[in-house]
Parts: C-alpha cells; structure tokens; sequence
C-alpha cells in the first residue's frame, strides 16, 4: 500500500490561473443576469430566439463552463494528487476561450451566422486545449476511483457537446444535418447540462464536500448509481432524442437516479457533518441541492410526454441552471478565498501571522447574495412558467443584485491579492501604512483623515 | 437550587436565559450560544467544572446563576486554592488517573517518553471556530501507540476530557502557557515504554508527529508550517493527513525542506518533512 511520492521543486500548482477563469466566469455571470432582467419579454416567448441563444450560451459556456474549468486546474491537483500538464497551455486556452464565447454571443445576439461559425471553431480550439491538457495530466494515471471516472466521463460529454454545437453552427450555413432541427439542438443541450456538468460537479463533489463539511466520502451504493446512472442514463437520453425514443424515459429515470443518489449522499453528510456552523459557501451548496429534486421532475415528466412546451423546457433549464450556479457560487465562495490566500499569505504562514479565510471574506455579501440568488432562481423559476415578461423581468432584477452581492463579495477577497494597492484591505490589521496614516500627530483636515476603505479594514478587525 | 454539580445541560434546560447571562459574565462562556457545542459539553460538564475551565471561582459563577433566577447565593465558605480556584471546583474536576500542572516536572512516566513519541494535537483553531474538537481528540488517542503521547493543545483546561480519557487507563499533565493557551500531555501510565536502548541504531533522528486530519482547508498546511518552521536540524516532523498536499509541497520545497509521502494504510497519508542539506 506504501507508495513514496517525492514532488518537484517549482510543480505546485499557480494560483493565478485557476483564479483568471474564475474572475472571467463571475463576470459572466454578472452579465448572464443582467441580460436576463433586459431580456423579460424575450424569456416569455420561445427559447429559440437569437438573443436568448446568446444569453444561454453566456450562462453554459462564460459562466458555467469557465468556472469548471478554471476549478479543475485547482482541483485536479488535489482530486487527481498531480499537478497540471501545461499552465502555459491553460493561460492560452483562457484567451481564446474569452476571445470566442465573446464572438459566439455577440454573433447570436445579433444573428450573424457566418462570424458565429468562425467563433464556435476558435472555442472548439480552446476546448481542445482544456482536453489535451488533462488528458496529459491523466496520462499514465492508475488509481481509477469514482471521481477520477466521472471527470473522464465529463470530458468526454465535453467534447461530444462541442462536436454537437460545432455541427448545429455549421449547419446554418451549409444545411447538412439529416431529421429535424430540434431533437439535435435538445441532444446539444442535454450533453452540456447532463453530459458535461452533471458528471463534474458529482465528481468534484465527492472529494471536495467531504473536506469542506468534514463528513464522510460517498457510501458505495451512492457512488455506484451516481457513475452507472449517468453513464447509461445520458447516451440513452442523446439517443433517445436524436431518434431511439424508447431510450428517452429509461435515460431520464437513470440520470434522475445518479441526481438521486448525489442529494441523498449530499443530505446524509449534512446530517452526519462534524461541522458545526455552516458558511455562506456550505448553505449555497446545500440549497443548491435542493433544486436537483424539480428538475429531476420536470425532466422526467418531459421526457415520458407528460409535460410540454417551451414554457416547461425553460423552466426546467432555469431549476437545473439554477442548482448548477448556485453550486458554482458556493464552491467559488470557498475556492476564490482560499486561492488568494494560498497566493498572498501562504509564504508568510509560520513565519508570522497570516489572516484566516474567514477573515479575508465578506459574510455580509455573501449571505446577502445567497438571499437573492436562491430567491431569484425560484422566482425565475415561476415566472417563465407563467409567462408574464414584468415578473420575469423582476425576477432577473433580482438575480442580478444577487450576482452582484457575489461579485462585490470576490472583489473584496481579490483585494488581498494587491495589498499594496490603494484601498485594499491589509494584513496585519495594523500594518505600517495604515499605523502611520493613523498616528500623525497634530490637527488633521477632513482631507487627511484614513481612506474609507481603511478606516473600514481597522474598525472590521478590531 | 442551581448547585455546583449539576451539569450545564440540566441547568441551561431549566433555565435556558441563563445562556446569556454565562455569556455576559465570561467570555469563554459565549461558546455556549453555539447549539452543538452545548449538545457535546453541557451533559458532560457540571457548573463547578464550567468555572474551572473558564478560571473563575465555582461560588462566584454560582452566585451569579442564583441571583439570575432569583435563588439565594450561596455562603462563601469554600478556600481558595493558590491560582483562586474554589475547592468545590477542584474537586469536582478531579481526574481518575494521575494529574499534574506545569509548575513542577513532568511524572516520570511522561518524562521518560522521548520527543519522537508525542503526537502534538492542536485544536484551538476548532473551538474559536465553535467546531466540535472531541471528535478530532479521540481519533488520534485511537491511533495512539502503547509508547506514544498525546500532547493536545486547548484554548481552556479540557476538565471533562480527563475523566473520559481516565477511564481509557490515560493519566494526563496539564501545563498552562496563558490564560487562553493550555497543553495537556495524556499518557498510559504503565503502558510500554521505548527505552533509549531500543532505538533503532540508525541515524538518531527525533519525530514528532502532527496530525492534521479532520481539519478544514488551509489550515492542515498552516500548521505544517508552523511546525516545520520550529524543526531542529536533525528533527523530522511526520504529519498525518488524509489526502497528499499537493499545495503544501511546493511550500515546503521553496523553504528547503525535503519530503516523502506514503500511505501505510486506507485514509492515511504520512507526509515525513526534515530540514535539507544547508
């Protein structure tokens, strides 16, 4: 069972890369709720609409596909126990990544069809970079565990989704594509939603929850349907929609009982946590969790013809969108203060004091995000059903004060990575700058008194 | 009657408005505002122990609690022990097995266990945060050697803790740094010993061991580093962790050290650090 493992100098994994695609991914998301207060009235009609494609494709790949890949190069390291291939490699995929999703919504949003080909080709690049870059990391790699399975089984969701997305682009140029439009674009969305993130975030989750809420890994029997159900039960789902309709049902009941086992296990660990107090980063994963129970519905109920309708489909992308960003939120809100620490304050650890993570987060945005974006999704939720463009309009004004909690909660954590910067929070709480701009003697002037955001940091620390 | 041997379970169910007013009274009392942790302490821990490990007289902290219910207080006839503890106190936090505090030198049995053969435990960082340590605490007794020691680190006397551990056949000395820093040794008073003579004749190296499972991110690799950077030049830390810290070994390579990992056995990875070659 020994088996001595000695590291490199110089092979730990950066901070800084995995921190660029989250920053990128959060300014997605920012965007991602703005658009979707602007585009009420586009919500209430059908979900093929340009400028909807672009939003959703802000959501899929800005937010949602940027911050998993940007977490997987800080989790493999730790999930997988090697570090990254090439960090040269991840910074140009970021690049081109941005420079393509930027093209692609931009295109979508105004209709260009042409100029969207050319940007889903350089994304398909970008995507190509991710692959190659874990495959290498993967290479030679022996200890074939339920997560490292379920990461394979992402990747490979992640390159079917793109060869989908690559074709539906290609198409609208030079039709090609035999059988209808939309079973191919409903089997591109069920690989990125069901192929790709589901299978990822159970994965990270099996390794990462544990840590966070100190309770134990997933139990056999709920690893075994989580792997099982989503390996049959997406390829069924794709099949069943590209033109095997009996599959269609039988992959929905798999893939609502691999979502199945991962709440019960999700619940059971909350139950038996030797965690007594949860942060706000905790109560988004654990609320998130919750959204998996309607979506599971109303995917299962879609797929057996019991509910139709483009009303019930963004719905349901809406709940299951829903439980994948509030799972990234709350992953993020302990990732993000974790990398910066590691980044500004981990070379300083045991040689003098170094702030806590606690100490470097905002728990009052965080859990004022947490309010707004739970409600907001439910909100969402219940007003595309409806239908009516003021309320979903509402509920995206909603949404997108809670992004922005988020986004002012990681802005503040970020402060730590310049702390020499002009306002910034410091450590220790009475460093040099702050002391002596404290300390002048003689009469002050309005003018001279500490900055705000200094005089913020000293009363929150002491 | 609210008396000094009643447990804090007991006495906060009959009259839960005293959780404020403990808190008020003493600091380390606000911990009990936290549900868990006044579900692990309070059935194990009586009034007169709860001042003992907070430093304040039994017969003061009663007085408080009766005046707050509208009791009598009681008479103030219990001496004072040199560091003002009240007898009541003492007693009722009287340990099964041996005790001692840091004044005088260590018994012998502890004194005979080499530094090598103390598993150093620290959960301060657990209590500030209202984590429930005792957990963490039997663990590494669990895993303890015949030979080896526990040397646990605690923000206040652990009083309850001697008498569980008592009954596991473990004697304990307590030595306290500040008023807020406290180390306690539990150690088998007759258990095995290893004798200088039965070192391994190969390089005299001595290890201590840090255990840092059970512990939430960043702090495993903040308590390595805080160790290592106490490491003697012949000393080697083996640290036991639950998975390979593939954040910390860049740290550690960046401060010289040299390292390797193993995993003896299923859910323990043993991470062994010394100081490399000037």
């Amino acid at each position: 069972m020994s088996r001595p493992v000695r590291t490199r100098p110089g092979r730990g994994p950066s901070p800084l890369v995995p921190l660029a695609y989250l920053i990128c991914a959060a300014a997605a998301f920012v965007v991602a709720s703005l658009g979707v207060a602007w585009l009420g009235p586009e919500l209430a009609g059908h979900y093929y609409h340009p400028q909807l494609l672009a939003l959703t494709h802000t959501v899929t790949l800005g937010w949602v596909t940027l911050a998993i890949m940007g977490a997987s190069y800080q989790l493999i390291p730790i999930v997988l126990e090697r570090p990254i291939w090439s960090e040269r490699l991840a910074r140009w995929q970021l690049a081109i990544l941005a420079v393509a999703l930027t093209g692609m919504v931009a295109h979508f949003y105004l209709g260009s069809w042409p100029g969207l080909a050319a940007a889903a080709i350089l994304l398909a690049v970008g995507v190509v970079f991710h692959l190659v870059n874990v495959g290498m990391t993967l290479r030679s790699f022996t200890q074939w565990t339920f997560t490292a399975r379920l990461v394979v089984l992402a990747y490979g969701g992640l390159a079917l989704t793109a060869v989908f997305g690559l074709a539906l682009a290609a198409n609208r140029i030079w039709p090609f594509l035999p059988g209808e439009f939309f079973p191919i674009l409903h089997a591109h969305v069920q690989l990125a939603l069901l192929g790709w993130v589901a299978p990822m975030i159970l994965a990270v989750a099996a390794r990462v929850y544990p840590m966070f809420f100190l309770a134990p890994a997933p139990r056999r029997v709920h690893s075994v349907l989580q792997l099982h159900g989503l390996a049959a039960g997406v390829p069924a789902v794709v099949l069943g929609l590209l033109g095997v309709p009996a599959l269609l049902v039988a992959g929905a009941l798999g893939v609502a009982a691999a979502l199945g086992a991962h709440a019960a296990w999700v619940g059971e660990m909350a139950w038996r946590r030797r965690r007594p107090g949860l942060d706000w980063g905790l109560r988004f994963v654990l609320t998130a969790t919750a959204f998996l129970a309607p979506a599971a519905v109303l995917g299962v109920a879609m797929a057996a013809d019991r509910l139709a309708g483009p009303r019930v489909a963004v719905a349901y992308a809406v709940v299951a969108l829903g439980w994948i960003s509030l799972t990234i939120v709350g992953m993020m809100l302990k990732i993000v203060p974790f990398l910066v620490w590691y980044h500004a304050y981990s070379p300083r650890a045991g040689r003098e004091p170094v702030p806590t993570l606690t100490q470097i987060a905002w728990p009052r945005a965080e859990g004022l995000a947490y309010l707004l974006l739970t409600g907001g999704v439910v909100l969402l939720a219940a007003t595309v059903l409806s239908g009516e463009a003021a309320w979903i309009r509402a509920a995206g004004a909603v949404l997108a004060l809670g992004s922005l909690a988020f986004a002012g909660a990681l802005v503040r954590v970020l402060g730590h990575l310049w702390p020499s910067a002009p306002g910034a929070p410091t450590w220790p709480p009475h460093s040099p700058r702050l002391r002596t701009t404290r300390e002048e003697p003689g009469p002050r002037s309005p003018r001279e008194e500490p900055p705000r955001s200094a005089s913020r940091v000293l009363a929150g620390r002491a | 009657m609210i008396s000094g041997d009643i447990t804090v379970a007991r006495l906060l169910d009959e009259h839960p408005e005293l959780i404020e007013v403990l808190a008020r009274y003493h600091p380390h009392f606000a911990r009990l505002r936290n549900r868990l942790l006044r579900r692990v302490m309070g059935p194990r821990v009586t009034v007169a122990q709860a001042a003992g490990m907070a430093g304040v007289p039994a017969d003061e902290l009663l007085a408080v609690l009766r005046r707050a219910v509208g009791e009598p207080a009681p008479a103030p006839h219990h001496a004072r022990s040199p560091e003002g503890r009240s007898n009541e106190g003492s007693d009722a936090a009287s340990p099964s097995q041996g005790e001692g505090r840091g004044e005088g030198a260590p018994p012998r049995g502890l004194a005979d266990t080499p530094e090598a053969r103390q598993v150093r435990l620290d959960v301060r960082e657990d209590i500030r945060r209202g984590d429930e340590p005792f957990a963490r605490i039997m663990g590494a007794i669990k895993t303890l050697a015949g030979d080896q020691v526990l040397a646990l680190r605690v923000p206040f006397e652990p009083i309850p803790l001697y008498d569980v551990l008592g009954k596991r056949g473990f004697a304990h000395w307590t030595e306290r740094r500040a008023s807020d820093d406290w180390t306690v040794w539990f150690y088998r008073d007759t258990g095995p010993r290893v004798e200088p003579t039965a070192a391994p004749a190969a390089p005299a190296r001595s290890r201590s061991v840090l255990d840092v499972r059970g512990l939430e991110p960043p702090q495993p690799m903040l308590r390595v580093l805080q160790e290592v950077d106490r490491l003697g030049p012949d000393a080697e830390l083996e640290v036991h962790h639950e998975r390979r810290p593939m954040f910390l070994y860049p740290q550690l390579d960046e401060r010289g050290f040299l390292h390797e990992t193993d995993e003896p056995e299923p859910g323990l990875v043993r991470i062994r650090i010394r100081r490399g070659a000037a």
